[in-house]
């Protein structure tokens, strides 16, 4: 048993967070908006969420109230790029805000936690903005590769997301670190 | 008694025997030249070949360099023309397009600007597309926008230097249309997905398959006899008072690259 370094005694729930997460966490939220109305988000033939996987992880890192400022500037940017009104800034506070009050729950040491909270945020989502739309034939016809591909993104925007947050945090790959 | 044989210079005589014996074997070979080739040919061929080789072999080892050096230069032209050849066939693709804009734009009478679309809606639920030319280019609000092939939507939002199209298949979105054959009217509904219904129909209309749909100009926004879609199909329902009609647009609005905005109507035609 050798000695642990300073960084293995670190609480990975400490509240880290500061002026350049956030600033680094607005750019990231544009950067992948624009990406996001770009035809490189199209997999398959379903247009991915990159901006909801920002949102969630960040609430389920940082906590409820961070979760709904990042929610409510996650749901900005995409409500600009879709030319409606707030409708996923609405939706998108409420679930920076569900994913925050989950942290103290959920093991962030596991990357894999995200997944579950992104199903969940995903058909909420889906779910406000196409029944305002009537789209329902649409989301019949798209929604199994619709989340197949948001899950596909959601680990690694959840691994950047945890390192943005606390750069120093004892974070593992593969569960709590024993 | 043969003293006299031992006098004799042996060596000179043989000497010339040999002589006389070479160029009388020589005299008759003469006219046999080909016996050894014949007999051994294929000893000769394999030796000829052999020393080909030899003598290729050393010329290509002399020239491998300067090959390798040649093939590195064709191989990376080859890259170039290859590119540039995708290149013109793309600006071929385009031209194209833009023919058959243009040709749109003499029908609707009017003119309009070229624009390109840099990006489109970034959820999976509306129909719109980004384009790179706003305000400052004199794209207005309401501004109807043609594809090569007929109608691709109307313009919702300007900005200084960009602008935001709602596609015919943006839920919601309603355009007067009439039927090219029977001059039956309706309006077209975007429904999110690829295909457009038909709806406030009257009772005694005539869709049929294939047929092409038209702006009626009837609201003001759309100038009348652009292109919209073909009906796909028409389902009669036992009891329904009026059919239900599928309609697929003109312009494939998932690959569009280059539009035509015109200026917007100043009121109903």
């Amino acid at each position: 048993m050798g000695a642990r370094g300073p960084s293995a005694t670190r609480d990975p729930l400490v509240r880290e967070g500061g002026p350049w997460a956030w600033m680094t966490g607005i750019g990231l939220l544009v950067v992948f908006g624009i990406l996001q109305a770009s035809d490189l988000a199209v997999w398959g033939g379903v247009r991915v969420d990159l901006t909801l996987a920002l949102a969630v992880s960040w609430g389920l890192v940082a906590g409820p109230r961070e979760g709904f400022a990042y929610g409510v500037l996650a749901g900005l940017v995409q409500d600009m790029l879709v030319g409606q009104s707030f409708r996923y800034t609405l939706v998108r506070a409420l679930l920076g805000v569900v994913a925050g009050l989950a942290r103290p729950l959920l093991n962030v040491q596991q990357p894999l936690v995200i997944l579950p909270l992104l199903l969940l945020a995903s058909m909420v989502q889906d779910l406000v903005v196409v029944a305002w739309l009537g789209a329902w034939t649409r989301w019949a016809a798209l929604w199994p590769w619709r989340i197949a591909a948001d899950l596909l993104v959601a680990v690694p925007i959840f691994l950047v997301v945890r390192r943005l947050w606390a750069p120093a945090g004892n974070w593992t790959l593969g569960g709590r670190r024993g | 008694m043969f003293t006299f044989l031992r006098r004799l210079p042996w060596l000179e005589v043989l000497l010339f025997a040999g002589l006389l014996l070479g160029a009388g074997l020589t005299s008759w070979a003469g006219g046999r030249s080909t016996i050894l080739p014949e007999a051994f040919k294929p000893l000769l061929s394999g030796a000829s070949s052999v020393a080909a080789s030899v003598r290729g072999g050393a010329g290509f080892v002399r020239d491998l360099e300067a090959l390798r050096t040649e093939n590195a230069s064709l191989s990376v032209e080859n890259i170039r023309l290859r590119s540039k050849l995708a290149r013109l066939a793309d600006v071929d693709h385009e031209l194209e397009r833009l023919r058959r804009l243009l040709s749109l734009q003499s029908q609707t009478q009017g003119g309009g600007r070229a624009a390109r679309v840099i990006g489109r809606s970034p959820d999976n639920w509306h129909a719109r597309v980004f384009l790179d030319r706003g305000a400052r280019d004199g794209v207005a609000l309401d501004a109807i926008v043609l594809a090569s092939g007929g109608v691709v939507g109307r313009i919702m939002a300007v900005g200084p230097g960009s602008s935001e199209v709602s596609l015919v298949t943006d839920p919601g979105n309603q355009v007067g249309c009439l039927d090219q054959r029977s001059r039956s009217a309706a309006i077209l509904v975007g429904t999110g997905e690829q295909v457009l219904e038909l709806r406030y129909m009257q009772q005694q209309v005539d869709f049929r398959m294939g047929d092409l749909l038209l702006t009626s100009g009837y609201g003001g926004v759309y100038p009348k006899g652009l292109p919209l879609g073909r009906v796909a199909r028409v389902i009669r329902q036992p009891n329904a008072i009026v059919p239900q009609v599928q309609v697929v647009p003109e312009v494939p609005l998932d690959e569009i690259e280059e539009v035509l905005v015109l200026d917007p109507l100043a009121g109903p035609i």
